[in-house]
């Protein structure tokens, strides 16, 4: 090594370790946002100049590790942009606030135009809607009589105020202003990576640099040739509620990377193949987790313009739609997402698919370790309309003996891969120790298959049976925790089948989220 | 409102939707969910008959006139054909209701125990539920028994309205389906009324509503001599139906409509079976309206 090598190495040694240690950074800006020449009001229908400069201030704002978004992207370097367009406008799950907006998503191509040296930029999706080279008759979309798709779809003025025609036509006016980049839509639906003789070819989720592999039921995916192949990908949804993860942002964006051409079932040009093949116990949180380890978000920008509260399509409730008028943007697509469940009005603790995402060395879902920058999330945040089925993430981590009588210190420590607890035997007994940062009030939700006898701190709080279908959540109780630790002990009995037992403490709204401020220990 | 009628209705509505953004636009075939409830409407002199899209349907096999009176058998044919027309596009009552579930039936004090009867023996009869609970006034063979005034309570917060909070009989929390069974006086939604411990107001009614919105509801007249009996998944489209036939509308089907409860539009939901004419018929008569 020379002497120039030497130094490069030295210095490039010690600045590892301070980025390592630096907090990952999100920048949110709303409409309001003092800094913006135009401040607006959060009800303002925006135009495309004003989303642009709420955009390239949260870029700002968000900074990567490298300095800056033009920074971390090197120069000659294929882009893609991939917002959220599941469906178009005539589908009759779309509702506004369905799909990322527009505007977001050509404010953040420009600015890739505008700041980096990147040579391509493509805007990447796969929506539920067959493309114009599809022979297959269902699932397509027609306007003003003629076949269209995600390409040349004409938005109109009207959705989108400031942005009008198609993203065809947005790449197309773009190139005109930057004729040294490159711009494309890709459609990820027909985008499979494809064995030598032409078949569609499952590819395994990679292995994390700390040994964790796949979540999903199975292990390998049909993946885009587009995602895996690029250089840098920039995740663009829209934020809104989801009915089963519990909000959509950054990571679960990414179930539209997956090939609906591999992926089809007869009639449907969806993912519900993909679904059934790799949920596990019925929920999206690992596939989810695996598709995006596939090219995980190399940065983020947030559509919270318009979102969908209640569920993520279209519900027919009154007031669906929910204006916010900002945007995030960061690195950290765990992070970034936690600051959008947090927006949303969930506990970030509660989203599912940001563990497995944390598990995998993607980001932190704990907002404690991030720095925002730009408005405050708390004067943001607001409590969006939940799932009516929804419910956090339940305890994991168990202390579990066949005799509820025995010292707490002979106990097993068990940690459940999932919200239920199951064992077998005729009689078992399972505690949480919940620390509190303060007494608080909250309600006890307890799911249980066979009969269950709740004490919290000594003194019963519960008793019953079911026999019927499991459910988390099926019994509720109001319970107070007092400050510091507080003992959590079930003593189960199975009666038809094994016992089962799911724990959740939510707060004194009895929304389904945890209870904010308390924290299930690990160990005696 | 006819299905064709509907059909029609919601390719308007598309291209109104279309019209605003100055383009007309469709999508072929696509997997979606069709919320348009349908509503049973079954006059106990129901003929054969066909669907509007010339699907051909059997009558009763025992064709009473609406003022006669009506044995057991004779209205829980009625309910069950009323249950076979009153679904969603992917299927009724047996596809709301699992064979593991623990279904919870409310009934009011003025509802007709024969239709109590037809749901339990509906609901046994193709094995859906593995516990039945009647919660009401009064008891029925086929399902156990609690008492709505001595239920066992729990005060919750109001499911999206955290600020208020209600005493509510426990088991309509626990329970996995909850099927309303009503008489025409009381009214689906208005059976929700009874699980407060003083009369509520609309607002109010509403909340209770919100703790467990009615998996499916029923409403019949039998009890009174005006045999006719409605049946559906939600319970402000059954409701909404009712009244329309009746020519009495609930008062709280304004507030049911604002939060999301379900359709108000008499002309939005798809009435089978008997049509909506001919179940204003039964209360031409304005000594049969409720």
């Amino acid at each position: 090594m020379n002497r120039r090598g030497f130094l490069l190495a030295s210095a490039g040694a010690a600045v590892r370790p301070a980025l390592a240690l630096a907090k990952p950074r999100i920048g949110l800006v709303s409409s309001g946002h003092a800094r913006l020449a135009r401040p607006l009001s959060p009800e303002h229908p925006l135009d495309y100049e004003a989303v642009r400069e709420i955009v390239r201030l949260a870029i700002q704002y968000g900074a990567p590790r490298a300095g800056s978004l033009d920074a971390k992207i090197k120069p000659g370097a294929w882009v893609v942009v991939k917002p959220n367009i599941v469906f178009l406008r005539p589908h009759p799950s779309y509702r506004i606030g369905d799909i990322t907006d527009m505007r977001v998503t050509m404010a953040v191509v420009e600015y890739v135009a505008r700041y980096t040296k990147a040579a391509r930029i493509t805007i990447a999706e796969g929506g539920s809607y067959r493309g114009l080279r599809d022979k297959l008759e269902d699932n397509r979309v027609f306007q003003n009589d003629q076949p269209t798709d995600a390409t040349n779809f004409d938005w109109g003025t009207e959705e989108f105020p400031g942005f009008g025609g198609s993203v065809g036509a947005m790449a197309a006016g773009l190139a005109a202003h930057f004729p040294d980049t490159k711009f494309d839509y890709v459609d990820l639906a027909y985008d499979a990576v494809r064995d030598a003789s032409g078949r569609f070819r499952r590819v395994v989720v990679p292995t994390a640099g700390n040994g964790v592999g796949a979540f999903g039921a199975r292990p390998d995916y049909f993946v885009s040739n587009t995602i895996t192949r690029c250089d840098f990908l920039i995740s663009v949804p829209v934020m809104k509620v989801h009915n089963q993860c519990g909000v959509t942002s950054c990571l679960k964006n990414y179930v539209g990377t997956a090939p609906r051409e591999a992926y089809q079932s007869p009639g449907n040009f969806n993912n519900m193949t993909m679904h059934n093949q790799h949920s596990v116990d019925g929920r999206l949180d690992h596939f989810i987790t695996d598709l995006a380890s596939f090219h995980p978000p190399d940065y983020c920008v947030v559509d919270g313009i318009r979102g969908l509260q209640y569920q993520e399509h279209r519900n027919d409730q009154p007031e669906q739609t929910v204006r916010s008028n900002l945007v995030l943007a960061g690195e950290d697509p765990v992070a970034t997402d936690a600051l959008a469940a947090r927006l949303l009005g969930f506990n970030p603790w509660d989203i599912e698919y940001l563990h497995l995402a944390a598990k995998r060395e993607m980001g932190t879902n704990d907002l404690s370790r991030v720095e925002i920058v730009g408005d405050e999330p708390d004067k943001l945040a607001r409590r969006w309309g939940k799932p009516s089925n929804w419910h956090g993430r339940c305890n994991r981590e168990w202390l579990v003996a066949d005799d509820p009588a025995a010292d707490l210190r002979t106990w097993t420590r068990i940690t459940s891969p999932g919200d239920t607890l199951e064992r077998a035997g005729k009689r078992w007994a399972a505690a949480v120790r919940i620390m509190a940062g303060g007494r608080c009030k909250g309600f006890l939700w307890i799911g249980v298959s066979g009969r269950v006898t709740v004490r919290l701190n000594g003194e019963a709080v519960m008793t019953e049976a079911n026999t019927t279908r499991y459910r988390t959540g099926q019994f509720r109780v109001p319970v107070e925790m007092h400050s510091g630790e507080n003992l959590l002990v079930c003593s189960m009995e199975a009666l038809a089948r094994p016992a089962k037992l799911s724990v959740l403490v939510t707060n004194h709204r009895d929304d389904g989220d945890t209870l904010e401020g308390i924290r299930y220990l690990f160990g005696r | 409102m006819t299905r064709r009628e509907l059909l029609a209705m919601s390719a308007a509505a598309l291209s109104a939707r279309a019209a605003n953004s100055k383009f007309k636009e469709s999508i072929t075939a696509a997997p979606t969910y069709d919320h348009t409830p349908q509503i049973g409407i079954v006059r106990s002199d129901l003929a054969n008959g066909m669907e509007e899209d010339g699907t051909p349907f059997q009558g009763l096999r025992e064709r009473r006139p609406v003022t006669a009176r009506l044995t057991a058998e004779q209205v829980a044919a009625m309910v069950h054909k009323a249950i076979g027309f009153g679904g969603l596009r992917n299927g009724g009552l047996h596809t709301i209701v699992r064979a593991d579930d623990w279904v919870v039936i409310l009934t009011g004090r003025d509802t007709d125990p024969r239709v109590t009867g037809a749901v339990i023996a509906y609901l046994k009869r193709n094995r859906l539920g593995a516990r039945l609970t009647l919660l009401g006034h009064a008891g029925a063979s086929g399902a156990e028994f609690v008492s709505l005034p001595s239920a066992d309570r729990v005060e919750l917060p109001v499911p999206l309205h955290s600020t208020r909070s209600h005493g509510i009989p426990k088991i309509v929390q626990n329970c996995d389906r909850l099927i309303t069974s009503a008489s025409l006086e009381t009214l689906a939604v208005g059976n929700y009324a009874g699980m407060a411990e003083k009369p509520v107001e609309d607002e109010r009614l509403g909340d209770l509503f919100e703790y467990h919105r009615a998996d499916y509801a029923i409403v019949s007249g039998t009890g009174l001599r005006r045999n006719i009996v409605f049946a559906g998944p939600n319970a402000t489209a059954t409701d909404t139906v009712a009244g329309a036939a009746t020519g009495r509308s609930a008062t709280y089907l304004k507030t049911m409509k604002r939060r999301g409860f379900g359709e108000t539009d008499p002309d939005a939901v798809w009435v089978r079976g008997n049509t909506l004419g001919e179940a204003k018929a039964v209360f031409a008569n304005r000594e049969a309206r409720p």
